[in-house]
């Protein structure tokens, strides 16, 4: 008899479904699988014989046929395991197949039988819901992501007989419960807050002018100056991720397989911090099996590229076409996916290969050449430079005795002021399609980021003083705008231009 | 005296294509020889190896000619405006005359007549800490305006500070170079060499074309403090090629000014020692060069009389006893961030201070 089941693949985020048909006839031993499976799903035979037989079900000697449909795209993961010793099941009678129709399955299998968690379960529930699919069987350890898809009625079984007894009517089991999505206080999964930085008054600065603006920071210092402590407060100080961008996350995370099973949503802003010696594909996505890479786990997060200048150059050009689009195409022989990277850059970076050039303190005396130095600022291409609109220099310097018994301010309070300044840009450009001030255009500035007499003459001074490129201008502008957003005002003013000019980019290029 | 183009070729060919020293060549010139070197009869030979030696001479007479390659670099020459002087011209400056090995052609690009100033060579460190280079571009800027023609070498660190200077002071600059005159190097200094063969004079001893070559530096600082009055030096580290050009200005009978460098800083150790010799060379500010070379002090004019807020002072008056950091002048004027920062800006753009490395400011 043929029992026919379905289950759901991914391709990238979007999930397609997939028929799984089992045909068991009386003759010689075997069991084949077809419909381009690849080798993960050419094992599952023998994870699902041992599980049926463990599962106290009948495995006797037949000639099985699994075919997986659409029989032209290849199959990939563990996911299918559960739906193929189903389809067995029912195909052999031992389970009933009145109501497997109803159900999307999903699941790998033990060799005891239970269930074992899978990569990917949101972005298919979302897809499969989309495309009128309602009600669904996983494991038990993925319940906790599922329970984020409202709509969908998810049965999250523990293991093979479960979920028999279930599909026979002898198991009542609850669906999962729907939760609502809180996002979780900010940072506390990180450790960080600006309160426990001292000093660094200019560079805790650029940090809340960068996260409000969603302006690409590089902080430039001597190692051990404080780049790597900063930038780990910059999730701190970011706004909340709204449901839409913790779902948007949740799913590159989920595919990727880095998804904690306990807490099965992605409640605070990603920090990804890839290691200089990372590879092209583990930056951007790809390889043989198109992953996504660190610029879409990062996606409404940041990614931080500590002492940017020690990466391969050619992985660093390929961040610039994330950086201008916030998508990642990620393509390979048969298809093409499409990975979103939305993500705030920030880099830091020694001035110079020993570290020391600069550096006030007489004992530290920068040996670089000239040409070593140049060399080493210019493994950052302008092109890439053009994308970074904050530049800020960090010292280790203190000055304790000067401040007296300041206290520094939290991360939370950075965060409120950054809150707003970010409500004020979504309401300003709600009908532009871009979300904050970084992201504007020509005709974005020409509209919002219009100068009173005293600013333009701030800034034509500056032009001709500091030798400014046309581009550098427009960062100057853009981070002005910011300026003036964190403090409430309508328009830009004069302060809020000349605040800009000190933090734009140094020369580095000659 | 007007034509002396067939001299000006025949050390050309020397230079170029006989590959001659300049050294050699001044020999030849002034035993009237360097006309006939080329193609030399067996009679000449004679007297070209009693003037230059058997080894040069077996060169000369080795040498091809290639009429063709020489009209070329000639026309060249012309077309971009280099003027050649001859060891021996009325235009030939007096003060490399006197030197012990004046180069036997200059060629020049810009203005001539610089030459006769009354002049001061600044030379110093390729690297320099950012006060040598301060005080290198402070000194000739001061001493620019009292009408002194700042000599240097297109280098990098101090060398290009003092020709900044004295162009940004409305000052006259010449540049000697280790290279032809239409060779830039190094190749950052383009604009800065496009300024002052502008505005100023680039000078140099070498055919048009030649390359950088390690030796030539050496050689040409006999011609900087040659032709400089005085030869001013901000900070050298030890086996500097400024102490070179100090050397040469002792045996020249030069002025010689050096500014103190902190003990601390091995890119002043050169300097300080010489310092250490020559305790009398001490200078700490413009005036004192000023009172040694009895110059006529420009008239004092205040940057401007602006009116500086409480703060703005506060500011200036706290850098001028050296640079300082963001977090103290954030202490001291007890600003927000945002307003100190917007302070700042503003102040630089008036000119008062300017931002140095790692969050430090410094006044000008």
């Amino acid at each position: 008899m043929i029992a026919t089941v379905k289950s759901y693949a991914l391709d990238g985020l979007k999930g397609y479904p997939v028929d799984i048909e089992v045909d068991t006839q009386k003759g010689i031993a075997s069991f084949d699988i077809v419909g381009l499976p690849s080798g993960a799903v050419r094992e599952s035979r023998n994870r699902v014989r041992s599980a049926v037989r463990n599962s106290f079900f009948d495995f006797t000697a037949r000639r099985t046929t699994v075919n997986m449909a659409p029989a032209d795209v290849k199959k990939e993961g563990s996911a299918f395991d559960f739906p193929i010793a189903i389809g067995f099941l029912v195909s052999t009678e031992q389970v009933s197949g009145d109501k497997t129709g109803e159900f999307v399955m999903l699941g790998e299998l033990s060799l005891d039988g239970s269930l074992r968690r899978i990569n990917g379960v949101l972005p298919i529930l979302i897809s499969a819901l989309q495309a009128g699919y309602k009600k669904f069987i996983i494991p038990a350890e993925n319940a906790a992501e599922a329970a984020y898809v409202h709509g969908a009625e998810v049965y999250a079984v523990k293991n093979l007989s479960d979920a028999a007894a279930f599909l026979g009517g002898m198991l009542s089991v609850d669906p999962v419960e729907h939760k609502i999505y809180s996002a979780s206080a900010a940072g506390n999964r990180y450790g960080a807050d600006l309160r426990y930085v001292k000093g660094q008054a200019v560079a805790k600065r650029a940090l809340e002018i960068a996260v409000a603006g969603g302006h690409n920071l590089i902080m430039c210092g001597a190692a051990g100056a404080g780049k790597t402590m900063l930038a780990k407060c910059i999730p701190t100080i970011m706004p909340d991720m709204t449901f839409e961008e913790a779902i948007e996350t949740t799913k590159i995370h989920s595919v990727a397989g880095i998804l904690d099973p306990a807490e099965g949503m992605i409640k605070t802003r990603p920090f990804r911090t890839p290691h200089h010696t990372a590879s092209l594909f583990s930056l951007i996505g790809g390889g043989s099996k198109s992953t996504a890479g660190e610029v879409s786990l990062a996606h409404n997060g940041v990614l931080f590229l500590d002492e940017m200048p020690e990466y391969n150059k050619r992985t660093l050009e390929t961040l610039r076409q994330p950086l201008e689009d916030g998508v990642v195409t990620v393509t390979r022989v048969a298809r093409s996916v499409e990975y979103p990277a939305r993500f705030m850059l920030v880099a830091s970076m020694n001035p110079c290969p020993c570290g020391n050039y600069g550096s006030s303190d007489p004992n530290k005396h920068c040996s670089c050449t000239y040409n070593e130095r140049k060399r080493y600022i210019g493994r950052i291409s302008g092109p890439l430079l053009d994308r970074i609109d904050l530049f800020v220099s960090v010292d280790g310097v203190e000055y304790d005795e000067l401040r007296g018994a300041g206290e520094e301010e939290s991360s939370a309070d950075v965060r409120k002021r950054v809150t707003r300044a970010r409500a004020v840009q979504r309401t300003r450009f709600a009908s532009d399609g871009i979300h904050t001030n970084a992201e504007m255009n020509n005709a974005h500035m020409e509209k919002y980021c219009r100068l009173d007499p005293g600013s333009e003459r701030l800034l034509r001074a500056a032009y001709s003083k500091f030798g400014l490129s046309a581009r550098g201008v427009s960062r100057i502008l853009k981070v002005a705008r910011t300026i003036a957003d964190l403090s409430g005002r309508e328009n830009i003013a004069a302060a809020d231009i000349a605040e800009a000019i000190q933090y734009k980019a140094k020369e580095f290029s000659e | 005296m007007n034509d002396n183009g067939a001299l000006k070729r025949a050390v050309l060919w020397l230079q170029t294509q006989a590959a001659v020293g300049n050294g050699s060549i001044l020999k030849l010139m002034k035993a009237g020889l360097a006309e006939r070197a080329q193609g030399a009869a067996p009679g000449v030979q004679k007297e070209l190896e009693r003037v230059v030696g058997e080894r040069t001479t077996e060169r000369i007479v080795s040498a091809s000619v290639d009429e063709a390659e020489l009209k070329k670099l000639e026309k060249d020459i012309e077309r971009k405006d280099i003027k050649r002087i001859l060891f021996g011209d009325e235009e030939y400056p007096e003060s490399l005359r006197i030197i012990d090995d004046p180069p036997p052609v200059l060629y020049t690009l810009g203005d001539k007549s610089l030459m006769k100033n009354r002049t001061l060579a600044v030379v110093g460190s390729r690297t320099p800490t950012k006060h040598g280079e301060r005080a290198a571009y402070m000194f000739s800027e001061v001493l620019a305006k009292c009408s002194l023609t700042i000599v240097s070498g297109l280098a990098r660190g101090i060398d290009a500070a003092a020709h900044r200077a004295a162009l940004e002071a409305g000052g006259k600059t010449i540049a000697v170079l280790g290279t032809g005159v239409d060779v830039v190097y190094p190749t950052e200094n383009r604009a800065l060499y496009s300024a002052i063969s502008e505005k100023g004079l680039v000078v140099s001893e070498y055919a048009p074309g030649t390359k950088a070559m390690p030796y030539h530096f050496p050689e040409r600082n006999r011609i900087i403090s040659g032709l400089a009055e005085a030869v001013l030096i901000p900070e050298a580290r030890e086996k500097s090629g400024a102490l070179i050009t100090a050397d040469y200005a002792i045996k020249q009978g030069k002025e010689l000014f050096i500014i103190p460098s902190s003990v601390y800083t091995e890119l002043g150790r050169g300097s300080n020692r010489l310092l250490k010799e020559l305790q009398g060379a001490m200078v700490l500010s413009p005036d004192d060069v000023i009172e040694a070379m009895g110059l006529y002090r420009a008239p004092y004019t205040e940057t401007s009389v602006m009116e500086l807020d409480v703060d703005e002072e506060k500011i200036t008056d706290r850098l001028k006893r050296g640079d300082a950091h963001f977090e103290e002048l954030l202490a001291l004027t007890r600003l927000k961030v945002s307003e100190l920062n917007a302070l700042l800006t503003g102040m630089e753009l008036k000119g008062l201070i300017h931002k140095a490395e790692n969050n430090y400011y410094g006044v000008n």
